[in-house]
């Protein structure tokens, strides 16, 4: 099936019929530090259906980022396997990996990560430039930004907006390109309680609205409480992978 | 525009206009220097096509390039030469090579007998009279770039004073010219001369004439005068190497300045790079960023050079005399280098870049 066709599918029309989306097996991370193995995830599985907002949640160290990075194909696991929308990382080339970044991943960062040289539709158009080799989709980048309630911020700098503005500026940069997933690091951590829960809103609806699959690292319980599902963590291990939440 | 390589150029003005000021100086170098020699070479050519003595009968050492200013071939020679068969003509030169008027460059002053060198070459006065000790003479373009005109005065061999007595056209050999008496009185040499020209008569091959010559008075140096007033680039040694070597270190220069701005920047921006990397931006892309910047850079640069090349050549020519004449050749080249030092010198920091690590770059502070 083509790229674009199961974009299409997964994302604007919610399914009943669930599918995995993401799959990691066994996930291993040890860095090494000096002479020294330090192991950072220690056989980690999970699994994230189609449509799904997965919260991560732990105490700092437990290895939260490192298993973002390793779903986002930033890192690779020193064992184990990950699968996302049927394409295996771990076997991957690092090119190969950037491929399917480029393809079916949004990043959402703790602290916005937005280029400050770019305006609000500058940044979006960047990520449907990388994302389509110059192609754009006004359409899609109005429809993004009406839904984040930022049109008429579209020509502002990252540093001429607010906290929040900035990363809902983010995730439209995320979303826009339809990925498969997108994978968030502590996306409210760096916003005041106001801007958290509209952001969280965002995210929300995001799911809701066009079946988004999102996977998001929080210290937060109260935007945890906001997914389908809490996965918590503890020394690279996975405590309690299946507690779910009544929406 | 709002695109990433324009708003990364704008981002930082001073820098980015630092890096322009590079690439426009290796350029502006090479088209000044390469200007400069092709236009003297060029006005050495043009008026040196109006000298009509076939010959120039010279001491061997002499006139071995356009800078000579001795005068150690005898005018004895003058009454031989003209008794050789075939010579319609045979008038003394002397060549004296003073610093510019304007203390740049330099500027050529011939000692003749006016009415026999005028007559010989086909030049008219075309104001005032010829010149007598004390005066010179000079060309209509001469006269025109230095407002000079009849009475004005030039100050030649040091300090002392001369009187424009006449203005001649077409330009000849040098722009000023003096009676050979007056010269050889300056410069303490009477008798002497730098080169004798010789007119062959209607008819008389120059080859065989130069033969005869050669072996009437053997001993002493017989060029055609075509070979003598070539380019100034095959009679001044090394000069082609020297433009040569130019043009390197200006692609140097531009290299290193887009390499360093290049490189400061990807230092500057690792976390912006590490987002790229995350969006899925591939090695090519992030190098495609970095080099089309770098071009960006590069062309604007070229613009520069070649807007300074064009004003500083027209301002040294206005105040200093000196020719500039570009040629597309050499244009070609100098854009060449402007552009391909950029590309080179942004290719170490684009694939450095290429290179970060993501999730490293992207924690970068």
């Amino acid at each position: 099936m083509g790229d674009k066709t199961k974009v299409t599918t997964h994302h604007l029309s919610p399914s009943l019929n669930m599918q995995t989306i993401l799959q990691a097996e066994k996930i291993e991370k040890v860095y090494r530090v000096g002479k020294v193995d330090v192991p950072a995830l220690r056989g980690v599985s999970l699994e994230v259906q189609e449509g799904e907002f997965v919260a991560i949640m732990g105490p700092s160290g437990c290895g939260k980022s490192t298993m973002l990075h390793l779903l986002g194909g930033l890192l690779t696991p020193t064992r184990g396997r990950i699968v996302l929308d049927g394409e295996d990382m771990t076997a991957a080339s690092d090119a190969k990996r950037t491929d399917i970044r480029r393809r079916k991943i949004g990043f959402v960062f703790q602290r916005f990560n937005l280029f400050p040289t770019l305006t609000a539709e500058g940044n979006l158009r960047l990520a449907e430039s990388i994302h389509s080799n110059g192609k754009d989709d006004p359409e899609r980048r109005r429809e993004v930004l009406k839904l984040l309630r930022l049109q008429d911020k579209m020509h502002h700098k990252p540093l001429e907006l607010s906290g929040g503005e900035q990363q809902r500026v983010a995730l439209a940069r995320a979303v826009v390109t339809r990925p498969a997933i997108i994978l968030a690091d502590e996306p409210t951590g760096n916003l005041d309680t106001e801007n958290s829960a509209i952001v969280l809103n965002m995210f929300q609806e995001l799911n809701y609205r066009f079946n988004q699959t999102v996977v998001m690292i929080t210290h937060n319980p109260e935007a945890a409480a906001m997914c389908k599902r809490i996965v918590q963590m503890r020394d690279g291990l996975i405590v309690e992978p299946a507690q779910n939440v009544q929406m | 525009m709002d695109n990433l390589i324009t708003a990364n150029i704008r981002q930082r003005p001073i820098r980015s206009l630092v890096s322009v000021v590079g690439v426009a100086l290796g350029v502006a170098l090479v088209m000044l220097f390469t200007g400069l020699a092709r236009g003297m070479s060029k006005d050495l050519e043009r008026r040196s096509q109006n000298v009509r003595a076939e010959i120039i009968f010279t001491r061997p050492g002499t006139m071995d390039n356009v800078t000579s200013s001795t005068a150690n071939l005898s005018t004895r020679y003058v009454e031989k030469l003209q008794a050789t068969e075939g010579v319609q003509a045979a008038i003394p030169v002397i060549v004296y090579v003073l610093q510019g008027g304007a203390g740049f460059g330099f500027e050529r002053i011939e000692g003749v007998d006016w009415q026999a060198y005028a007559g010989m070459n086909n030049m008219q006065l075309e104001e005032g009279h010829p010149p007598q000790p004390g005066e010179i003479v000079i060309d209509k373009v001469k006269a025109r770039n230095n407002a000079l005109t009849i009475g004005s005065t030039i100050a030649l061999f040091g300090d002392k004073l001369y009187r424009v007595a006449g203005i001649y056209s077409p330009e000849s050999g040098a722009r000023i010219k003096m009676p050979i008496a007056t010269m050889q009185e300056v410069l303490e040499a009477p008798g002497k001369c730098t080169y004798i020209l010789v007119k062959a008569r209607e008819g008389v091959s120059e080859k065989e004439l130069a033969d005869r010559i050669d072996k009437g008075i053997p001993g002493n140096k017989v060029q055609f005068t075509r070979d003598v007033f070539t380019s100034l680039e095959s009679r001044i040694p090394y000069l082609g190497l020297f433009l040569k070597v130019l043009v390197g270190l200006a692609a140097v220069v531009s290299a290193l300045v887009v390499m360093l701005a290049m490189y400061t920047t990807i230092t500057e921006r690792t976390r912006e790079i590490g987002i790229l990397k995350a969006m899925g931006a591939s090695r090519g892309y992030i190098i495609g960023v970095i080099e089309k910047e770098a071009i960006l850079i590069s062309l604007l640069g070229l613009i520069l050079g070649f807007a300074v090349a064009l004003i500083a050549g027209a301002l040294i020519h206005r105040y200093y005399d000196l020719v500039f004449e570009y040629g597309w050749g050499w244009a070609v080249t100098a854009a060449g280098i402007g552009l391909l030092g950029g590309v080179i010198g942004a290719l170490y920091p684009a694939v450095r870049a290429a290179n970060l690590d993501a999730v490293s770059a992207l924690a970068y502070e």
